[in-house]
């Protein structure tokens, strides 16, 4: 079971957008995809055509008293998502210190006893917490996404996450980036993005994503892009990332 | 509900409720707009809509809707040849035609992409050439087994050939040997069956590839041609009639002209040598210090700008790669241009020695351990030094290494004929097989650019030679003549800009003519020290190949002197002739077309040959007496031709000789009724002479109408992805398909995205790990074709849009594919249908009355061709 960890190395790169696109283009190439949103923020479920004002999530459930799977949603074209939820300040923190426990994730994905070919996409925040270092651990590769400027550089190499990732083999070794939103006017981006290429070497997927404005209309359409436009140059550049996802997974699983 | 109602209670008769259903039926406009733009275009007539509709009706009444909107694709497909747009009464014709065709004679026929005729010639002539093997088909085989063990214990590369023979017993067995079956004199009989022997020896060998039959192939070319020479010198000269001695004489003179180039070019590509890249050393400190000059007299900035640019993007250490532009011309604005992009500027307060004073006055303030020279023109790509230099480190004695000169747009030929990547060119024989073929030989000489030269044996020849107008031959002359080695690696590393004009070819040519005439004379190959005997043949057939101009006209004419003055320039029967003669030029074509493979098409050579033929005649034999006259002139390059127009001074000369041949068949035509009988077959073969040669100045015709070219600058194909950003920040995906200095032509997807007239975006074009961005401004929108001027661009992006397009190392590597293998009987025939137009455009000069006649008939010949049914792609619909 892929079951991918897509985390921002800071915050506001692009992390759900990545996570929600990824999701669609997999599900056009016929794989059964699950996308479940670890980020407190919950703009995940945005990408989905969900209620602006709906506040359920498997969070929000569990702080209900309801079993947290019984959040999950089934968009029209078919991809499943589970929601975060909109908790309040007191409910998150006791969300975090006192239910989720330790491997919780990892066995809540067991019991669900999901058939081998699903794909399981955890939106994860880009902050440490339990959920996000049990997302980190429970999934078989983790996608870092930054955006191709110097903030991002730094933390890339000085950041409690990063220092939390590359102080663990087991962590950095299935740990691959992704450049995103990389503007195509800008020479320093351009630059830069060459300067990534050198730090990261064979760890960097060998597909960047373009800064392009209908992946923001898309989003404003409460749409994926592949849906809001078909033909865009950032459609085709996230379906190349979700066919080299396939190709690794095939790849390691043979 | 409502509907059915309505009918139930309806009283109308049966039309009327058919008529009814079709008018509530909805669909029925709308499927009349998609069928008719599905089978119409904006432009139709009137008539053509009224058709289409007609056509919907029965379509309505007869199939099912799925099946309805399949019928404008059918109708197209197989029935290509109507124009639905614009139909006329004709068309039902071709319609009936085409269905009767389509329905009695076409079964399944796959796809064809020539003219049914050569088709059909090909496939009668596979079944015979395959009813010709099927008996020698165990032998054929045998005989490759061996040539292939052959060939792989005797390959020769650049590291095991010996380039001179020395074992004298061997050649003097050969020599012995040769004499006898050439000189020993035969029957009538005897000869036909020996020459039949030694053809199916040649049919047997030519589809075996290897250098056995190669050789084989040359051995019997050889013998039969030597032997024809032998008779005409010992049997067919009359000296008792002073106009046969006379015509006699001056043919033999040809003829012997011939059968030495025949026999040099033999010897010179009898083993051409595929020299591969070295590699270089890991440590780039050990990598030379290379020098680029780039000389210049008069040509545009636009034009010297690119090639700075892509010598700039040349990899190589920067250290030791310093780029000059020599320029002659002494103008501000390129001085100004170097000092922007940091290159060297060098000038000189006199114009001596033209191109190669400028490049020793510049040897003499720069000190790179080599030199490198383009022409201006001549576009190197980012790998030229790192594919070239290996092979200096690797041998010590190598002086000059050059590589093929490559044009991306067509020369004349290429144009005015419409051959451009379809035809090997002129240049493509030279570079493909007798540089490579020199080089087994230590013969490859230097082509003045797109070449690497060793400063010290340079300076130590007294730099690059001024005696003469082809400075380049002469200078690897003297470079050999000091014992150096030269190389020849023939991977395409430049590119340039053909010639344009038709008149300023021939002024090229007539330079090089000129220039190797002088070398000839002034410092003649066979003579003077430090050649081996090889190097002396291969300079000696490269100097003599420019002589060829007299022995051409010599050819031309050759037939009149029996048809208009009954001379028996050959004294000797008719029969005779054909018996020598005929296997000595099929034995020549079969050995050609082996050897030169796809870099030349038989025939074809006749035509380039025949075109210059006029023009180097007089110079070489002018350089021939007096080698100190004439001055080197520039070629002109980049030039418009705005309008088609016919060359009329250039081709005077020939029209001259057609003249003439016409009226040589005039008088043959007169021999054949009021002569005598046993002349009937001499008369023939002239007759058949005459008119291959009329054929072959045709030929020349067709090349002196020079055909319009639409651009300035030529547009050179590409497939590449790129990004194109609107203003708005959307991206799109689109192909490049072709780019020139000025702009790109594009294809995208027009359904998804809308990009107006003068739109400006940004083209992201990906090169390796980066991407280079460009402004671009659309300019015409047609369908998915866009095409995108560049808007103003600085400095640093004209040179990193170089880097994109021209200095990319893979630029020109898929060149040569576009050539087919040498099919000899199809290029004769499209020989034909080139000399035929020929005659076309000169009928189109007629005054009125005499053409009109002529016109009637190509316009009715092609108007009943447009009624014949026509063969379709098999396709399934």
């Amino acid at each position: 079971m892929p079951i991918l960890c897509v985390q921002g190395i800071q915050g506001s790169v692009g992390n759900s957008t990545v996570v929600a696109n990824v999701a669609r283009l997999l599900q056009e190439l016929n794989q059964d995809v699950l996308v479940f949103d670890l980020n407190p923020n919950n703009l995940l479920r945005l990408h989905f055509n969900m209620d602006w004002q709906n506040p359920v999530g498997w969070a929000s459930h569990i702080t209900h008293k309801k079993p947290w799977y019984q959040a999950a949603f089934k968009c029209e074209q078919g991809v499943q998502f589970i929601p975060f939820g909109t908790l309040d300040y007191t409910e998150y923190e006791h969300l975090i210190h006192e239910v989720i426990y330790e491997n919780w994730l990892s066995q809540q994905l067991e019991n669900l006893n999901f058939p081998a070919s699903k794909w399981i996409i955890l939106n994860t925040s880009n902050e440490l917490n339990t959920l996000s270092v049990q997302a980190l651990n429970a999934c078989n590769m983790i996608i870092r996404v930054c955006t191709p400027d110097l903030s991002c550089l730094s933390q890339l190499v000085n950041s409690i996450q990063s220092n939390y990732i590359n102080s663990r083999p087991e962590l950095s070794d299935k740990a691959f980036f992704l450049i995103n939103k990389l503007s195509a006017v800008s020479q320093l981006e351009n630059d830069l993005s060459l300067v990534f290429k050198n730090l990261m070497q064979k760890k960097l997927i060998p597909v960047n994503v373009h800064d392009d404005e209908n992946i923001k209309e898309a989003f404003a359409f409460k749409s994926t892009v592949s849906l809001y436009a078909s033909k865009s140059a950032a459609t085709k550049e996230l379906r190349s990332l979700a066919i080299w996802l396939l190709t690794q997974f095939n790849v390691q699983s043979s | 509900m409502r509907d059915s109602i309505y009918f139930n209670e309806s009283n109308d008769s049966y039309v009327e409720q058919v008529v009814n259903s079709i008018l509530v039926n909805s669909n029925l406009i709308e499927n009349w707009l998609s069928f008719k733009n599905d089978i119409l275009s904006d432009k139709s007539t009137r008539i053509s809509t009224f058709i289409a509709s007609l056509i919907y009706l029965i379509t309505f009444l007869l199939l099912t809707e799925e099946n309805r909107l399949r019928v404008p694709y059918i109708l197209k497909h197989y029935y290509p040849h109507i124009n639905f747009d614009t139909v006329n009464g004709w068309d039902i014709l071709r319609f009936f035609l085409q269905s009767i065709w389509l329905i009695t004679v076409r079964t399944s026929i796959v796809k064809k992409t020539i003219d049914d005729n050569i088709a059909l010639t090909v496939r009668i002539l596979a079944f015979i050439k395959a009813a010709l093997y099927s008996p020698f088909k165990k032998t054929t085989h045998f005989i490759r087994l061996k040539t292939d063990q052959f060939d792989k214990s005797h390959s020769i590369n650049e590291d095991n050939y010996q380039n001179d023979f020395h074992p004298f017993a061997y050649v003097l067995l050969i020599i012995f040997i040769a004499s006898i079956s050439v000189t020993i004199p035969f029957t009538i009989y005897a000869q036909a069956i020996f020459s039949f022997l030694l053809w199916i020896v040649a049919v047997l060998a030519y589809p075996i590839v290897g250098q056995i039959s190669r050789l084989v192939l040359i051995t019997l070319s050889l013998t039969i041609s030597s032997r024809y020479l032998w008779w005409r010198y010992s049997e067919t000269i009359n000296i008792d009639s002073s106009i046969d001695t006379f015509f006699g004489i001056v043919l033999i003179f040809a003829e012997t002209y011939t059968w030495i180039i025949l026999f040099l070019g033999f010897f010179q590509s009898v083993w051409p040598l595929e020299r591969k890249p070295k590699t270089l050393p890991e440590n780039t400190n050990q990598w030379p210090s290379v020098d680029i000059f780039i000389p210049t007299y008069n040509e545009a900035l636009d034009i010297v700008k690119i090639t700075t640019l892509a010598a700039i993007n040349i990899d190589w250490p920067k250290e030791k790669l310093h780029i000059y532009i020599l320029d002659d011309g002494n103008r501000p604005q390129f001085k100004e241009f170097c000092e922007q992009v940091n290159v060297g500027y060098l000038t000189r307060s006199d114009n001596i020695g033209a191109k190669a004073g400028n490049i020793n006055q510049a040897l003499t303030v720069t000190n790179g351990e080599y030199v490198t020279i383009f022409d201006c023109d001549h576009i190197p790509v980012r790998s030229f030094l790192q594919v070239t230099m290996g092979s200096f480190l690797a041998e010590k004695k190598l002086a000059l290494l050059q590589t093929p000169h490559h044009f991306y747009s067509p020369d004349p030929f290429e144009r005015n004929l419409n051959t451009f990547k379809k035809t090997p060119n002129e240049n493509s024989l030279f570079y493909g097989v007798v540089q490579a073929g020199n080089d087994l030989w230590n013969a490859a000489f230097f082509c003045g650019s797109c070449a690497v030269l060793k400063r010290a044996p340079l300076l130590e020849v007294g730099g690059i030679a001024v005696e003469t107008v082809t400075e380049d031959a002469h200078t690897a002359l003297n470079l050999h003549r000091k014992g150096y080695h030269s190389a020849y690696l023939n991977i395409i590393q430049a590119s340039g800009h053909a010639t344009e004009s038709l008149s300023a070819h021939i002024g090229q040519r007539i330079r090089w003519a000129r220039g190797m005439a002088q070398v000839f004379r002034i410092d003649n190959p066979l003579l003077g020290p430090g050649l081996s005997l090889s190097q002396r043949l291969c300079y000696l057939n490269a100097m003599l190949h420019f002589f060829g101009g007299v022995p051409r006209l010599i050819f031309l004419l050759a037939p009149l002197g029996f048809l208009v003055f009954h001379s028996f320039s050959i004294y000797a029967s008719g029969i005779e002739i054909l018996l020598y003669a005929l296997p000595a030029i099929i034995h020549s074509s079969i050995t050609s077309a082996y050897m030169q493979g796809r870099y030349r098409h038989s025939f074809w050579a006749e035509i380039y040959e025949t075109v210059l033929a006029w023009y180097i005649a007089y110079p070489t034999t002018v350089a021939l007496f007096n080698p100190k006259i004439g001055s080197f002139n520039v070629t002109a390059k980049g030039g418009l031709i705005k309008d088609s127009f016919f060359d009329l001074t250039i081709s005077k000369p020939y029209l001259f000789l057609i003249g003439l041949n016409l009226v040589g068949i005039g008088f043959a035509i007169f021999r054949y009724i009021y002569g005598p009988t046993h002349e009937d077959l001499t008369v023939s073969i002239n007759l058949v002479w005459t008119l291959y040669n009329l054929i072959v100045l045709g030929g020349a015709i067709s090349v002196a109408q020079e055909s319009r070219q639409v651009r300035s600058e030529h547009r050179i194909e590409i497939n590449t992805e790129v990004l194109l950003r609107k203003e708005s920040g959307h991206l799109l995906t689109a192909l490049m398909i072709d780019f020139s200095n000025s702009g790109l032509g594009l294809k995208f997807d027009s359904t998804a995205f809308t990009i107006l007239k003068n739109e400006k975006l940004h083209v992201i074009i990906p090169r390796g790990d980066r991407e280079f961005i460009f402004p671009i401004r659309a300019i015409n929108i047609n369908n998915n074709s866009l095409s995108v001027v560049f808007d103003n661009l600085n400095l640093n992006q004209q040179l990193e849009l170089v880097k994109c397009t021209y200095s990319r190392s893979d630029a020109w590597c898929s060149w040569d594919n576009y050539y087919n293998i040498d099919k000899p009987l199809s290029s004769l025939i499209s020989i034909l249908a080139v000399g035929f137009h020929g005659y076309v455009i000169l009928a189109k000069k007629l005054p009125k009355p005499i053409l009109k006649p002529f016109l009637i008939a190509l316009h009715s010949k092609s108007f009943i061709q447009s009624l014949l049914p026509v063969n379709i792609v098999s396709h399934q619909y």
